[in-house]
């Protein structure tokens, strides 16, 4: 803003930086030529309301990759969660299987915490290894088959919406304002930041940092379990496989709106560009009829280019 | 009676089998800036290390302003009023200068008010004379501005002393220049200034008093006024200076190595010069000036990208570290333990991979071989060791150096590049380097040489290179090489 | 020195101790259960444990270079498709086992290649080979639309691969051939140092780079091999026959000691682990857990071999000051 002429390096940077929004928007643009449904209020209100559930988790998966880490069981807490809510709906009713689920959803996520900040494991190891048991879990207590609730009140909720949008993305944005607001303006999200950005350097600075490296998979088992329950409560099922492709969807979508794995900056407000990015081209391979397979495979070069352009881009920073 | 704001008190440290502290006592007056001198592993870094509440004293008790000080840590030394710049800034690259100054404190509630943190960050750097954007995101900032944001959070604990760790050690002259009225600033604001360096011309341009450390114990203190720059050297190493650095008599021979035009991107223009085997040539420059990543551009880490490498009187590209090697190059980096050995392997493993063709049987590594290789080593390289299979962690600096230099002979390396060859070794194994860096001219190696020590490179090289910005700007030689020439040509 | 010899048991005993815990399951089973401990069921599962103890002899490659690989599984189930559907187009078998190995060796290089393009450490790794198990799983997908595709497979070669003990006698000679490459030559070495610290290796002139590629691409084309060898024994394809089987080859190693942080490792302690884990769930099997309890079992197993590995680490980081402290 000081400068008034941009020159060469200037438009080269404001390129990179705002490249995911820009392309974003051609897209979009162009699909509203291409298909008709696509600028429909029905496929718009599909979208959001398709994104909001694995958006929460989203959020919480950015706050993990600020502090330096990173969580691949939050794919099975979800699925898990989808199982427990609806065996405890069925059960107890809505608000204490709510409750419930997410308590199994912190204490899962503890536990996660436990074994990277306290036994010092590489997360991703450790994810892997609770990933695995999580979801022999819940295959176990449904003898792996899909398990049904049809508790009335959940019912009424799931139907529930204004103009075709449902309840769960008002519960996204309640995350996302949640996320953003800590994230920047409390002590505790700049805890989060700091502990990603130099461990040591925060830790002799009388940051807690075990506490940050800890809290992050608390905050991810808890989203992952609101995610697992505003899915089962949509679809009235649980099932363990359920959501086996969240931590690939959240990794991409932090990564895209522009939260670096090397940690220490990025924020939830980027990851929000990343998830609409996401959401509306999966929205036009479905529209364009692409098969499951076909849209599997272009999530993983999606996540395999965006892992690369990272990587090329902050270590060209760097140097 | 005069007042100190800072005691410390027959301080001892002792490690399991180690003293690194005996009887340790030092007093430091408000509104002075106490030069803390000493060799490596004198005991400096121990007995700051004490004073931040890094290390427990064994013993000893220390006082701030009269009253007995318990400490816990960095952060609680902070808060009562000790605060360490340490060479490694304690600084979050991600954040901006503002966080950084108040990283971990913010404001006294939980929520942050960022409008009151960026005005006060804005106050903090005024005091110190500079106008600066608060919102700048550190990894983005030089060395010397690194430091001024550290100085504004030492402030902004009202720190009574700032310990500053070889400060000026990655400052050009310039900045330099800039931090030194700093000091006086913290100096007129009543601030106690303990100056760790091993600058001795920097002691007597900016500090007060003068302590020496040596083995562990202050060997002196001095009003600067009342000692000389070879008095402090002497006390410092405990013997008179001439020995310092070995007599050679090396023959320069043919030309080795050739570089003519070498650019690459901004780093380093347009160097030009020879090397004749024999010789020691060293390359001066301030830190930043372009040497090691001149060595770098020669050794295949970053090749060239414009000028022409000849070795032997043949034109060679070297494209990667693996193509130097096989010019015979060597390159001992100045990260020992980062780049330069494999801190969990043995001896005979660091020094064989440069050339593991040499201890193989037709196909397979023959671990005898190597072991012959590595003793051989060990002995003429006097490396000191239990057994020749001893893991490198497990000796000290300056035999680690060793097990660099040897991996490098033994892959025949007769250009040897060798980047701050003594940074982190006690005296004695310094004077063992040198002695060795002898040896090797006298069989005809090549040697360059690069040091921030500038007593260093006059002392042992035949020929100086003086680098400024990338680029060569000047050469001496013989009678030429002074620190005075050296530094002339190195700032600006 | 009796202090010391204690010492070392006690070292012994930590640095073995999962291995330890699973060979006193299995005695319990073989007490419990006569028959368990027989040759023939050892032998069974044995051929078992040849598939995934394939896939685990790559996957130490690739974690003594310093990085995991997260695309096995896929590459399992892609070349068992890729194979099968070769041969029931009535291709020769040699030619069908060349195109599956060729997909494997592929997708593995494909790895290397962006991995050590960006000097990638461990973390993008990870991802980037978690997103080609992504990629691979759907391609294996497409041709039959995730269906099981039953094999034509004509006495001869191909299914002499996946018969009697010849599963066994493939993954026994990998595993000897890789630990003997790895303990013995200049390429084994320098794996060690690429994976303790890539740059000293790069300073050292060891070609990093195209070291690297070759870890990814071993780990792919024993991928390949397992898959062929898995196909060969049921004579059919499953598209997602190998899913999973990232976490059983790391788990293997793990169990068999190979750390995690890079650098050091031995084929044959995997070869060892993966038996382990292998005879270890048929007893729980024949003690009535099923499958999926023993997926719970897996991962906190994997947990408590990593945990036991930093464990042991920090105890000997200790011992190790503590030495040199004394020897001044």
């Amino acid at each position: 803003m000081k400068k008034l002429t941009l020159d060469k390096g200037d438009f080269r940077i404001f390129w990179i930086k705002n490249a995911v929004p820009i392309l974003l928007i051609i897209f979009a643009i162009s699909m509203v030529f291409v298909n008709r449904t696509f600028s429909s209020w029905d496929n718009i209100s599909n979208i959001i309301n398709e994104f909001a559930i694995y958006g929460i988790t989203a959020c919480a998966m950015t706050t993990a990759i600020i502090c330096g880490e990173f969580d691949l069981s939050c794919a099975s807490v979800f699925g898990w969660s989808t199982v427990l809510f609806c065996l405890t709906c069925t059960a107890f009713g809505v608000l204490p299987a709510f409750l419930i689920t997410m308590l199994s959803g912190v204490v899962l996520g503890a536990f996660n915490g436990f074994l990277v900040a306290k036994v010092r494991m590489p997360a991703f190891i450790a994810t892997l290894g609770t990933m695995t048991a999580i979801k022999g879990l819940a295959y176990v207590v449904t003898d792996a088959q899909p398990i049904k609730t049809e508790n009335e009140t959940l019912y009424a909720i799931s139907k529930f919406n204004i103009g075709g949008i449902t309840i769960v993305p008002l519960v996204f944005i309640v995350v996302v304002v949640i996320f953003i607001w800590f994230l920047k303006f409390t002590k505790f999200g700049r805890g989060i930041y700091a502990t990603g950005g130099n461990y040591e350097v925060a830790r002799l600075s009388g940051i807690n940092v075990k506490f940050y490296k800890f809290i992050v998979f608390v905050l991810l088992g808890a989203c992952a379990a609101l995610s697992g329950i505003m899915y089962g409560s949509r679809i009235m099922a649980g099932w363990a496989p359920y959501g086996s492709d969240l931590a690939l969807y959240c990794v991409t979508v932090t990564v895209i709106g522009g939260t670096s794995l090397m940690g220490g900056n990025g924020g939830v407000h980027r990851t929000i560009i990343g998830i609409l990015f996401m959401g509306v081209i999966f929205n036009a391979l479905t529209l364009l009829s692409v098969g499951g397979s076909m849209q599997k495979f272009v999530r993983g070069i999606v996540l395999i280019s965006v892992i690369m352009f990272d990587a090329i881009t902050s270590k060209r920073h760097k140097a | 009676m005069e007042k100190y704001i800072l005691e410390m008190k027959g301080i001892t440290k002792t490690f399991p089998g180690v003293v690194a502290l005996d009887d340790v006592s030092l007093k430091v007056k408000s509104g002075t800036v106490h030069a803390l001198v000493g060799e490596n592993g004198a005991g400096k870094s121990t007995l700051m290390k004490i004073l931040t509440g890094v290390y427990e004293a064994t013993s000893g008790e220390i006082y701030l302003d009269g009253r007995k000080l318990d400490l816990y840590g960095v952060k609680d030394a902070q808060e009562k009023g000790i605060s360490i710049i340490f060479q490694e800034f304690n600084l979050i690259n991600t954040l901006t200068v503002a966080e950084n100054i108040f990283l971990g404190r913010y404001n006294d509630s939980q929520y942050i008010n960022w409008k009151q943190i960026r005005t006060k960050a804005h106050e903090l750097l005024e005091r110190l004379g500079f106008n600066f954007d608060v919102d700048r995101i550190v990894g983005t900032l030089s060395t010397a501005e690194k430091q001024l944001v550290e100085i504004a959070k030492a402030l902004s604990y009202n720190a009574k002393i700032i310990v500053m760790d070889e400060p000026t050690s990655s400052l050009t002259k310039k900045e330099i220049e800039m931090l030194f009225p700093i000091i006086e600033n913290l100096r007129s604001n009543n601030i106690a200034v303990i100056y760790i360096s091993h600058k001795l011309e920097e002691v007597f341009q900016i500090c007060d008093v003068v302590s020496i450390l040596r083995d562990g114990k202050i060997v002196g203190e001095s009003d600067i006024n009342n000692i000389t720059r070879n008095e402090i050297i002497e006390k410092m190493v405990g013997r008179s200076l001439d020995i310092e650095y070995p007599k050679r008599n090396s023959v320069l021979g043919e030309t080795v190595l050739e570089v003519k035009n070498l650019s690459r991107n901004t780093k380093i223009k347009d160097i030009s010069f020879a090397l004749r085997r024999g010789e020691v040539l060293g390359i001066a420059g301030l830190v930043g000036a372009g040497r090691t990543e001149l060595a770098e551009t020669i050794f295949g880490v970053h090749p060239a990208d414009g000028g022409e490498i000849f070795i032997k009187g043949e034109k060679t590209a070297i494209r990667s570290t693996r193509e130097a090697k096989e010019h015979s190059i060597g390159f001992v980096t100045e990260d020992r333990r980062g780049t330069g050995i494999v801190i969990d392997m043995n001896i005979p493993k660091n020094i064989t991979i440069t050339k593991l063709n040499a201890v193989k049987n037709r196909w397979l590594l023959d671990k005898r071989k190597e072991e012959a290789v590595a003793s051989e080593y060990v002995d003429k390289l006097d490396i000191r060791t239990p057994s020749v299979n001893q893991i490198l962690n497990n000796l000290s600096g300056g035999n680690q150096q060793k097990v660099v230099l040897s991996k490098w002979l033994f892959s025949d390396a007769d250009i040897l590049i060798l980047d701050e060859p003594t940074r982190g070794i006690d005296v004695g194994a310094k004077y063992e380097i040198y002695c060795l860096i002898n040896t090797l001219v006298e069989q005809g190696k090549a040697i360059i040489m690069i040091s921030s020590e500038l007593p260093e490179v006059l002392g042992m090289s035949d020929r100086i290179l003086v680098m400024h910005n990338g680029t060569i700007k000047g050469e001496l030689t013989g009678e030429d090489m002074t620190a005075e020439n050296v530094m002339q040509i190195a700032v600006d | 020195m009796k202090s010391m010899s204690i010492r070392k048991i006690k070292n012994l005993i930590r640095s073995n101790f999962i291995l330890i815990v699973i060979f006193l399951i299995i005695i319990i089973t073989g007490i419990i259960e006569s028959n368990y401990l027989s040759f023939n069921n050892l032998l069974n599962v044995l051929r078992q444990v040849s598939v995934i103890g394939i896939v685990a002899c790559g996957m130490t490659y690739c974690l003594i270079g310093g990085a995991y690989d997260l695309s096995v599984g896929s590459i399992v189930s892609l070349t068992g498709v890729i194979t099968i559907l070769t041969i029931n187009a009535g291709v020769s078998e040699f030619i069908a086992i060349l195109y599956g190995l060729l997909a494997g060796l592929g997708i593995g290089i494909t790895n290397g290649i962006l991995i050590s393009s960006i000097n990638g450490r461990s973390g993008e790794a990870f991802i980037i080979t978690y997103g080609m198990q992504v990629v691979a799983a759907s391609i294996a997908l497409f041709p039959s639309n995730g269906l099981f595709i039953a094999g034509r497979v004509p006495e001869g070669f191909f299914k002499f691969l996946g018969q009697g003990v010849m599963p066994i006698v493939i993954f026994l000679s990998i595993a000897i051939i890789l630990q003997f490459i790895l303990s013995n030559t200049q390429y084994g070495r320098q794996m060690c140092f690429i994976g303790s610290n890539m740059d000293v290796a790069r300073l050292s002139g060891v070609r990093v780079k195209l070291n690297r590629v070759t870890y990814f691409a071993i780990s792919g084309l024993l991928s390949a091999i397992a898959g062929i060898v898995l196909c060969s024994r049921v004579t059919s394809s499953n598209p997602t026959a190998g899913t999973g089987f990232e976490m059983d080859a790391i788990a293997a190693v793990v169990v068999g000691g190979t750390s995690m942080s890079g650098g050091s490792g031995n084929v044959i302690r995997t070869v060892v682990g993966a038996v382990a884990i292998g005879i270890m769930s048929n007893a729980l099997n024949i003690l009535g857990i099923t499958a999926y309890h023993q997926q719970i079992l897996k991962g906190l197993l994997i947990i408590a071999a990593v945990a036991m590995d930093i464990l042991n680490k920090t105890i000997k980081n200790r011992e190790m000051e503590h030495e040199k402290a004394y020897t001044g």
